[in-house]
């Protein structure tokens, strides 16, 4: 299929989209990876490169591919990127280490960090995060429900958590990519893992991040129960505080 | 923010009674790309929506939408223009009614082409290049939710469009784009004189009625019509 990309120029500042798309399924119980499964009738991946299209400071699309799903994520970047300029990375044997891929072949200095399992995703989401003067950024959002620590061998309750110290990790996210890198160096350098990188970012390069505020909405698919209420979710998703389309 | 409207079987009936309405007085359509066969009725109703439009573009595009190519070859001229389309309005329709018995595949065919693979077409292609989109009105018709003998190929083809505009509601939503599905029953156009040639067409619905309709799904008052499938009738 032959595509062409309109002749609109991208305003500054200009983003690299970065796509954690490297998962493959274990916990969903689906017979390929949960970012393939359908939502609304599109595949999961697909409502993430939805949003990074229609948001002009997107520049490029870089995301990961699942061994043996390279075809796959071709087929669904083709279908849905309209022309703007996408880049598949092999994913790592980590989440940390396809993030550094991620960021290793993005163009752009400033890069939007996302992952596929988060469809309730919106323009302006994007369009917040990279209008926001901080350099480096993400949602998080406050908890709502209580916590304690247990012992993990007796299993006691030890004590309470406070909430108002404690934030639910969100994306998307905003770095330097340049801090971003370096974070990753190090980390690896130090035999340190992370499954997220904000923290990462703020341990190893003492560069501050912000935080804005996230949406209960913005869920983490991952169990064949949560494909279930996505699906509910996604039907007046898009309906509510819509974002009118740029040109 | 100025937005542009493609309409397509504007050369007549209710395609032609939309560009005169959007060019006579949507304050917000700069432009209003009218697609439809070649023909000197497609230039003496363009030359007239000119004359009315005031400073609004007016862009003529040929294309027989039977052909499969043909809405490539729209967007390639409108890609050449630097036109982009914020609105749809997918009425170009054909129709040769037949019993089962007469009806010839060809003319079967043509009507799924015109009726069905054209509008899912514009939109397809719109999506794939990235046109900032932001509504599609699917012109069906009453003849789409109940089945009428003598008319196969067009009841068929119109059940398709109220049941394709369904499907683009849900997967065009993740966009931010509104899909319309209007049915109008019989209006007087040279369509309807096909289907019912013995019927008074000052009698029926007038494609200016439906006309306005569709100015007003196309305001910001539209916004609130998420209608699955909107009749108009008199």
């Amino acid at each position: 299929m032959s595509l062409h990309r309109l002749t609109r120029p991208h305003p500054e500042p200009q983003v690299s989209f970065l796509l954690l798309s490297g998962g493959v399924g274990a916990r969903s119980n689906h017979h390929e990876p949960k970012q393939f499964y359908k939502l609304a009738g599109h595949p999961m991946v697909a409502h993430s490169i939805i949003a990074a299209v229609r948001t002009p400071n997107v520049a490029e699309i870089v995301v990961n591919a699942p061994e043996g799903y390279e075809e796959r994520t071709r087929e669904i970047m083709e279908a849905y990127c309209a022309g703007l300029p996408y880049k598949i990375i092999p994913a790592g044997a980590t989440r940390q280490e396809s993030c550094e891929a991620l960021a290793k072949a993005a163009d752009k200095d400033i890069v939007l960090l996302h992952e596929a399992a988060r469809p309730f995703i919106k323009v302006d989401m994007l369009t917040d995060l990279i209008e926001n003067s901080a350099v480096n950024a993400g949602y998080c959002l406050a908890i709502s429900f209580s916590m304690c620590r247990i012992d993990s061998e007796t299993r006691l309750v030890k004590r309470g958590v406070s909430r108002e110290k404690v934030f639910d990790i969100q994306l998307p996210q905003k770095f330097e990519r340049d801090t971003l890198l370096a974070a990753h160096a190090k980390a690896r350098k130090k035999a340190k893992a992370y499954n997220e990188d904000s923290v990462m970012v703020v341990k190893m390069t003492k560069q501050p991040v912000l935080s804005l505020e996230g949406s209960s909405r913005n869920i983490k698919i991952t169990t064949p129960e949560d494909f279930i209420i996505a699906e509910g979710m996604m039907k007046d998703f898009h309906s509510k505080g819509k974002v009118p389309a740029h040109d | 923010m100025t937005k542009t409207v493609l309409i397509s079987g504007a050369s007549k009936g209710i395609g032609l009674a939309t560009a005169r309405r959007f060019a006579r007085g949507m304050d917000d359509v700069s432009c209003i790309v009218m697609v439809a066969r070649q023909s000197d009725t497609f230039d003496s109703a363009v030359a007239e929506v000119r004359a009315i439009s005031g400073n609004r573009q007016i862009f003529q595009v040929e294309a027989d939408l039977s052909d499969p190519e043909a809405v490539k070859c729209v967007f390639d001229r409108l890609d050449a223009e630097n036109v982009t389309v914020n609105y749809i309005i997918n009425n170009a329709a054909f129709t040769k009614p037949a019993s089962i018995n007469e009806t010839h595949m060809a003319d079967f065919e043509r009507t799924m082409r015109v009726n069905v693979y054209a509008p899912f077409r514009f939109v397809q292609e719109a999506l794939l290049r990235n046109h900032p989109l932001e509504k599609i009105i699917n012109i069906a018709s009453t003849a789409g939710i109940n089945g009428r003998s003598g008319w196969l190929s067009y009841s068929t083809s119109k059940a398709a469009v109220i049941n394709m505009s369904e499907v683009m509601r849900e997967e065009l939503a993740p966009y931010g784009v509104d899909v319309v599905c209007l049915s109008p029953g019989r209006c007087a156009t040279e369509l309807r004189k096909t289907l019912a040639p013995d019927e008074d067409p000052a009698t029926i619905m007038q494609p200016e009625q439906v006309a306005d309709v569709i100015a007003m799904m196309s305001s910001p008052t539209g916004k609130m019509l998420l209608s699955e499938n909107l009749v108009v009738r008199t």
